[in-house]
């Protein structure tokens, strides 16, 4: 697809009026929706399905005539059409990379990565180093911030996640200036180096931070500014691993502004219809993207628009902060946790015969304790072979005499919950048989912000 | 000063006689060095110390007196010279990443244009190219090895699945579900992820798609790679390099020993002398990598391996190296000359009855003293005397060293897990 010459930029768009810029994005809605309808099969299917074509959707409100595309439905199209599930509008020799969600769920590197869009250009981190604390393993966002920060200028020092004490020598010994991540883990590390007998303000050059993947990262936030000089750039930046990024707040943090290169809608979950400003409803994104063009994609988190005018002179719609999930999937420290998930994990334990995921937040960290009931006579040796062995020979050592050896249960089940769900639980909680009731949610949110 | 030349296309290079090679490369090294000298004040003070002069070098022979930089010196000048201990070409805030290794060394990210030939040109060598979906799994966060083969798989065309070190069983779900072509890794890992497969069921020849296995990085992995190509049908490569220097060899289809990769001058250097190594000797890999980012003069890998003279039906006629067969720092000087586990190991091999052995270096005079130690498998119907002395004859012969005396020992008086020979004199 190419680019019109007449083509505004994104700085331009974030700017204009709401109507003509409306009008923009509406011809870039029905080209993208006309290339996808041609070269993704999945896509002309689905219209298909709806009966609808091309040609009707010529506005945002027409939209609503598509059903939206869950994530739940795409995995399931991946399965039956793997890897893409009939999204992909190039050949597969043209990727550069494929990622992989817990779902699973596969993505393709896209054009639109995380950073088009944004209205800073290519010069705006020269002379700046930046940690980006993000997981470059498997999942797209370490590697996608990584590509954006690099794109406007910056020198990226790729941390990942986790050896805290590292990543204190390592702000500390390079001079740096930004961190990425989530805001609890900058906190771990300011509290590690704090431990070491720094002084933060003095003895660190940190001097912005780019923080989200949580929820309730607002009072980290204000810490970070107030105590430590810490300027959260930005406020908060909200994407998804399936379209990139949706939403990035500006200089005056006061939510986040949607981005220009994709149609943001608020819908109420149940019927799929548009929601006006200030009504809390599902975030669904068509991304103007020419390499995976999911159409009317419900990222399951809820959020609301605020159409009023932001000081910093943009006049894009903003979304408040996240406000939770429409389905049962948590996010656990910048990671999803699906019921699917802890299934997987725990289902290779005949040792365990109920168990429920409580997500708290104590102290600004998300804080995941597993409840386990055990079963009341050790293992069902027959059903013990049936299932896939988590860990090779050392399978069977758990149930001693008819009696489950709970350390080395709990170490088990560490690793195989974090091979699964890719982040780890503070602990395990032995409970009484009859503790977690039969049919109670697997995974419960009890986190208050 | 002059701009740097741009060598020819490395499919026509990798043909050239070694003459015309070496005239290519000697005249980049000269741009190169004059280059170091200028911008890495530490490379300028590592000339100014041996007493060279950065103009008087037209060749790589004109280095033979400048020390080599081994990897504790580079340490020691990241200590001293912070961020980027004196040796990067640019400020730091112009790399677009900075790496960590062990030391720590801070790694700069490569942007010189023969850097990325070479990575390019040595990835499509060993056999990955474009339509290729391949499962990197070297590790991507802090150290270079991630990043670096990943932009150099996705230069040379191929779709990378970035999943990084772990996580076996997922490993095992990607690589089957996006029916990956290749892997990128450690041997020792990849044995993990297969032996994972057949656990979780899956038949490596029937559900997987996998062509090629770039395993490398450990030395012994011969037998491993064996089973890989006859019991799961899947070919095998290799290749070789390190965090500071990049990829710098590799295996082609002959599969007998290792090519330099163009854009790289080999040395290959004696432990004992310090000089170059004939061919059919074993030495120390030592490269200056053509490289304007991070020209690494001379820098000594601390890895051994043989200087293989005869030309490669490949067609190739860049210098070839055999598989690593050892670490300089193994190696122990005893009465003058250097004894190293590479020696050891051939000599003890002739020996099935023993099970474990150490050789040990004291000094309780003036001299230094050789025991060899022996864990036997069983002690029935053995005439140790007679052993004893076979034992003392071969591994004389192999360490060009006389051994004092060969000592039979108790199973577990030498560790499981040992060094085979162990320095222990005090001065």
């Amino acid at each position: 697809m190419e680019t019109k010459k007449s083509r505004p930029s994104p700085p331009e768009l974030e700017r204009m009026s709401p109507k003509e810029r409306q009008k923009h994005l509406e011809e870039r809605m029905r080209e993208i929706i006309a290339y996808a309808y041609e070269r993704a099969p999945a896509v002309k299917e689905r219209f298909s399905k709806a009966k609808v074509k091309p040609d009707d959707i010529r506005t945002v409100k027409d939209l609503e005539r598509i059903p939206m595309l869950r994530k739940d439905d795409l995995i399931a199209l991946q399965k039956a059409t793997p890897p893409f599930g009939g999204y992909l509008a190039v050949p597969m020799d043209t990727l550069e990379r494929i990622y992989q969600s817990p779902g699973p769920i596969y993505d393709p590197q896209r054009k639109r990565g995380f950073g088009s869009g944004s209205a800073l250009g290519p010069d705006f981190g020269k002379g700046q180093l930046v940690m980006n604390t993000w997981s470059y393993h498997i999942t797209p966002a370490g590697l996608g911030v990584d590509q954006l920060l690099r794109s406007m200028g910056f020198t990226v020092v790729p941390t990942g996640t986790g050896n805290t004490e590292l990543q204190v020598n390592i702000m500390h010994d390079l001079k740096v200036h930004g961190f990425c991540g989530t805001p609890s883990f900058l906190k771990t590390i300011i509290d590690k180096a704090e431990e070491m007998g720094y002084d933060f303000k003095k003895d660190f050059n940190l001097k912005f931070a780019v923080v989200g993947g949580e929820m309730g990262g607002e009072p980290l936030r204000k810490l970070f500014q107030e105590k430590y000089g810490i300027f959260c750039m930005g406020g908060d930046t909200y994407a998804t691993a399936d379209v990139g990024t949706i939403a990035t707040g500006c200089e005056k943090q006061s939510g986040m502004h949607i981005t220009t290169d994709a149609i943001v809608e608020i819908v109420d979950p149940e019927t799929g219809k548009q929601l006006g400003p200030g009504e809390e409803g599902e975030i669904v994104v068509t991304p103007f993207d020419e390499v995976y063009p999911l159409i009317r994609f419900g990222t399951g988190d809820i959020s609301m628009l605020i159409d009023e005018p932001c000081d910093c002179g943009r006049t894009t719609p903003r979304l408040t902060k996240i406000m939770g999930r429409s389905g049962e999937a948590v996010r656990v420290r910048g990671m999803f946790v699906h019921p699917k998930q802890t299934d997987e994990a725990i289902s290779k334990f005949p040792e365990i015969r109920a168990y429920q995921l409580v997500v708290t937040r104590p102290q600004h960290r998300d804080e995941m304790v597993l409840k386990v009931e055990l079963s009341e006579k050790g293992v069902d040796k027959e059903k013990a072979r049936a299932v896939p062995s988590a860990l090779g020979n050392e399978r069977w050592d758990f149930t001693v005499k008819g009696v489950v050896d709970r350390e080395k249960l709990e170490a088990a089940v560490d690793k195989a919950f974090r091979d699964v769900c890719k982040v780890r639980f503070d602990r395990m909680e032995f409970v009484p048989k009859g503790t977690i009731p039969e049919g109670a949610k697997r995974i419960v949110d009890e986190r208050k912000y | 000063m002059k701009a740097q030349k741009s060598l020819p296309p490395f499919e026509v290079m990798e043909k050239m006689s070694n003459k015309e090679r070496g005239k290519l490369l000697d005249e980049q090294l000269k741009w190169l060095v004059a280059y170091a000298c200028e911008k890495a004040p530490s490379t300028r003070a590592r000339f100014d110390q041996a007493g060279i002069s950065p103009s008087k070098v037209s060749g790589i022979k004109d280095l033979e007196n400048l020390p080599l930089l081994r990897k504790d010196a580079l340490v020691d000048l990241y200590k001293a010279n912070p961020p980027l201990g004196g040796l990067v070409t640019v400020p730091i805030t112009e790399l677009e990443r900075v790496y960590v290794s062990p030391g720590p060394i801070y790694d700069p990210h490569h942007s010189s244009e023969t850097y990325w030939r070479r990575h390019v040109h040595l990835v499509n060598s060993v056999g990955f190219g474009k339509g290729d979906i391949v499962v990197n799994t070297w590790m991507y966060n802090l150290v270079p090895a991630g990043l670096m083969i990943d932009e150099a798989l996705r230069r040379a065309g191929v779709t990378v699945i970035p999943t990084g070190v772990g996580n076996t069983e997922l490993q095992v779900q990607v690589m089957h579900q996006l029916k990956a072509t290749g892997f990128a890794g450690s041997t020792g890992f990849f044995m993990n992820i297969i032996t994972k497969a057949e656990e979780m069921g899956l038949d490596i020849r029937k559900d997987f798609n996998l062509r090629l296995a770039v395993i490398g990085g450990e030395m012994g992995g011969g037998p491993i790679r064996k089973t890989v190509e006859e019991k799961y049908g899947i070919a095998t490569g290799d290749m070789y390099g390190t965090a500071d220097v990049g990829l710098i060899a590799f295996e082609c289809s002959a599969k007998n020993g290792m090519h330099i990769a163009e854009g790289v001058i080999l040395e290959m250097i004696s432990y004992e002398t310090g000089k170059q190594i004939e061919p059919g000797e074993v030495g120390e890999i030592v490269v200056t990598p053509i490289d304007e980012t991070y020209p690494l003069i001379r820098f000594g890998t601390g890895d051994l391996a043989g200087l293989i003279g005869e030309p490669c039906s490949c067609g190739r006629t860049s210098p070839r190296i055999t598989r690593l067969l050892g670490r300089v720092g193994d190696a122990v000087r005893t009465r003058g000359m250097f004894i190293h586990p590479r020696q050891l190991e051939p000599a003890m091999a002739k020996f099935s009855q023993v099970a474990q052995y150490q050789a040990v270096v004291t000094r309780p005079g003036t001299r230094d003293d050789l025991t060899l130690k022996v864990e036997l498998k069983t002690e029935e119907g053995i005439n140790k005397e007679q052993l004893a002395d076979e034992l003392n004859q071969v591994v004389s012969e192999a360490l060009r060293i006389k051994v004092d005396r060969v000592e039979f020992v108790a199973k577990g008086v030498i560790p499981e897990w040992h060094k085979l020979i162990v320095d222990e004199r005090v001065y």
